[in-house]
Order: C-alpha cells, then sequence, then structure tokens
C-alpha cells in the first residue's frame, strides 16, 4: 500500500488523500501483506538499483582483497585497487538512500526503515565503514599484508554493524 | 545359548562411526551457518571427509556399507514398498531404505559442492575454492546452499519418520544396531563380512587427503 505514498510526490494531493485512505485500510492487514502487495507493481527506484549495485562492488572488492590475503603470497597490484574502490564506495553510501526509497515507501528493498527513522546511528555506522575502508586503503598501499590481514576482521565487522540494525536478516 | 547368539553383527564400526559423525557435524554446521564461521568451515571439512570415506567404504567396506550389496532396483523397491506391514526383516539396508541412503549422500555431496564456493554477502567469508569464482557467482552458491540445505533437513526429518515408522508399525529397532552395530531382531539372518583393517587404513588416507588438499586450495 505504501508506494501510493511515493506516487503521491508526483500524484499530488488527490493521491496523497487516496492514499491515506488505502494505507488506514490496509495497514490493518498486517505489514507483510501490505509490503508485498506494494512491492510487487511498485517500479524499482534508481536509487535503489544504484545501491545495490554499489553493495554488490564492495562485497565483491572486499572477496578480491580476502581471496588474495589467503594465499602465501598477496597481489598487491590486485589489493590496492579494489582496497580504493571499496574506500571510495564506503563514502558514498549517505547518498545511496534518498527519502521514498526504504520499504516504508513500498519499495522491494532489503534496506529496513529504521536508515531514515535512526539517520544519526546510521550514519554512524556508515563513518565506522569508511574510516574501516580507509585505514584498508592505507595498509594496502603501504603493502602491510599482515596489517591488512588482521584490518579485514574490522572492516567485516563494520559491514555487520550496518547490517544487523539496519538491513532484513539474511 | 545366551541372548547374544541372536543378535548378529549387521554393521561395522568405520560405517556406525561415519553415520554418528555426519550427524553430530550436520548439526553443528546447521547451527553455526552464517554465525561462526570458523566452526562452520572445520565442520565442512570434516562431513567432507566423511562422504568421501563413506563413498569409498560403500564399495571397499563391509558387506552392508556396500552399494551393490544393498541399492536395489526399481522393482525389488516397489515390490517391497507394496509388500510393507509384511516384508520380513531386512539384513542391513532395505531396498526402500538404500534410496533414503543414497538421498542423504547425494544432498550431502551438492551441500559441499556449494559450500566450496559460497561467498557471504559482505564478501568477507568464503568456501575454499570461492577464489575460483566472482562474487556473484559466489553468492549464487550461497543462496543455492541455503536452498539445499532446507532439502538436506526434509531428508532427514524422513530418514526420522521412517525409524519411527518401523518402530512403530513394524515394532523394529533400527536404532541400537547403528549405535552396537547388532541386531537383535528375531528371525534376521544374514552375515556381515567385514573388510580388512588396511582398507579402512586406505579409506581414512584417502579421506584425509582430499579434504587437505581442498583446504589448502583455498
Amino acid at each position: 500500500m505504501m508506494q501510493l505514498f511515493s506516487a503521491s510526490q508526483w500524484g499530488g494531493a488527490r493521491m496523497t488523500l487516496m492514499a491515506g485512505a488505502v494505507a488506514l485500510l490496509v495497514a490493518g492487514c498486517g505489514q507483510q501483506a501490505g509490503e508485498e502487495a506494494a512491492a510487487s507493481d511498485a517500479p524499482v527506484p534508481a536509487a535503489v538499483t544504484e545501491r545495490q549495485e554499489g553493495y554488490k562492488a564492495l562485497g565483491a572488492s572486499f572477496k578480491i582483497i580476502n581471496d588474495q590475503l589467503k594465499t602465501d603470497a598477496p597481489d598487491l597490484t590486485a589489493i590496492v585497487p579494489a582496497a580504493e574502490r571499496m574506500n571510495a564506495l564506503a563514502g558514498q553510501i549517505p547518498t545511496w538512500f534518498p527519502a521514498g526509497t526504504g520499504p516504508q515507501d513500498g519499495v522491494k528493498t532489503d534496506a529496513l526503515a529504521t536508515v531514515w527513522t535512526d539517520p544519526e546511528g546510521f550514519a554512524a555506522a556508515q563513518a565506522r565503514l569508511a574510516d574501516a575502508t580507509t585505514r584498508l586503503q592505507e595498509l594496502a598501499m603501504a603493502g602491510d599484508v599482515a596489517g591488512l590481514r588482521e584490518h579485514v576482521r574490522v572492516v567485516g565487522a563494520s559491514c555487520g554493524g550496518c547490517h544487523d540494525n539496519y538491513r532484513v536478516e539474511q | 545359548m545366551s541372548a547374544e547368539a541372536h543378535r548378529v553383527r549387521v554393521w561395522d564400526l568405520p560405517t556406525r562411526l561415519v553415520h554418528w559423525a555426519l550427524a553430530v557435524l550436520v548439526v553443528v554446521a546447521w547451527l553455526t551457518g552464517g554465525e561462526q564461521m570458523n566452526i562452520h568451515r572445520y565442520a565442512g571439512y570434516g562431513i567432507l571427509g566423511l562422504v568421501v570415506f563413506r563413498l569409498y567404504w560403500g564399495v571397499a567396506g563391509g558387506s552392508t556399507a556396500r552399494f551393490s550389496q544393498f541399492v536395489k532396483g526399481p522393482g525389488a523397491v516397489l515390490a517391497y514398498v507394496r509388500g510393507w506391514r509384511g516384508a520380513p526383516a531386512s539384513f542391513g539396508h532395505n531396498p526402500l531404505g538404500a534410496l533414503s541412503v543414497l538421498l542423504l549422500v547425494l544432498l550431502l555431496i551438492s551441500q559441499l559442492g556449494l559450500g566450496l564456493f559460497a561467498v557471504d554477502v559482505d564478501g568477507l567469508e568464503s568456501g575454499p575454492l570461492a577464489r575460483f569464482v566472482d562474487f556473484e557467482t559466489g553468492r549464487k552458491a550461497a543462496d543455492l546452499h541455503e536452498l539445499n540445505f532446507r532439502l538436506l533437513q526434509a531428508a532427514v526429518a524422513l530418514h526420522l519418520v521412517a525409524i519411527a515408522a518401523y518402530a512403530v508399525f513394524k515394532r523394529r529397532n533400527l536404532v541400537t544396531p547403528m549405535v552396537t552395530g547388532r541386531d537383535a531382531t528375531p528371525g534376521l539372518e544374514g552375515e556381515l563380512r567385514p573388510a580388512p583393517l588396511w582398507r579402512l587404513a586406505l579409506g581414512v588416507a584417502i579421506a584425509v587427503l582430499v579434504v587437505v588438499l581442498i583446504a589448502r586450495a583455498g
């Protein structure tokens, strides 16, 4: 039901009223059912696609680093660009969650509404990741393999720090 | 004559050990999956070794562990199912139970294969062979790993229901023989031909070698 709220942004006041009425009606039917019904016919906002691609690129880059660190002689020429990419992506995260792209807007997303209802907490979690990836990039550029092997745990924990509270449990 | 004389040997020790070790490690892997990935990984290596050994034991082990001894054609399975209530107690696996063994082994193999390539959503944890595939492929493997586990759970549930059904409807205790190796079912006839010790040693060596090679690849 909730996608009508975002539709109302371009649909005018009448839509807002209708949306409100529909929302009230459907609210009693359970959030799950409402979300599914809404998610099935709502177009996926570009921001959602962008952040999904962004997180996939983060994961793919982190995998490249961890794959290398598992070997006896990690290839720094693979690790450094991956760490740079992670650091750049981590800094972009605040732009990936514009208003109207959450589950509360009827968008099919694994992001939880807490991203929008707890912006300070989310920003802090994002900052923790950004700090961790900055350090990751420094260690990579310094060629400190032992330091990297320890620090990937910190980076991994900062991924989890966000995933625990701001994403649907996998 | 003592009661002991009526208990015929059915399962050799390696078959029983593999069975119970699998039961324990599959539960461990289940509880640690997605949480304690270090333990999960070692549980997986353990299961890999056990499955490799069980496949080997299925051609080289004691008679009741051998696939050629217990896997029967569809005709025999159908005949067994039709006459299930009155069917005499089978020595070792019955034709229907054989299918359950095959199903469990196949699901374990696919579960292991998918786990070797699985990557977690963060790109932090991954199976030992995951570095040979890209992130997206590793994520698909992880999704299928989870799906296949549901199938494995269902197969284990079926296995347990079947054991209960034999206990309730046929008054047949299938659990004790898997623990002690001996079956006290009256009228049960058959002879376990155990495998020599060197075959056991060879099987253990093969299983350990496979696990070490795969673990080191990662």
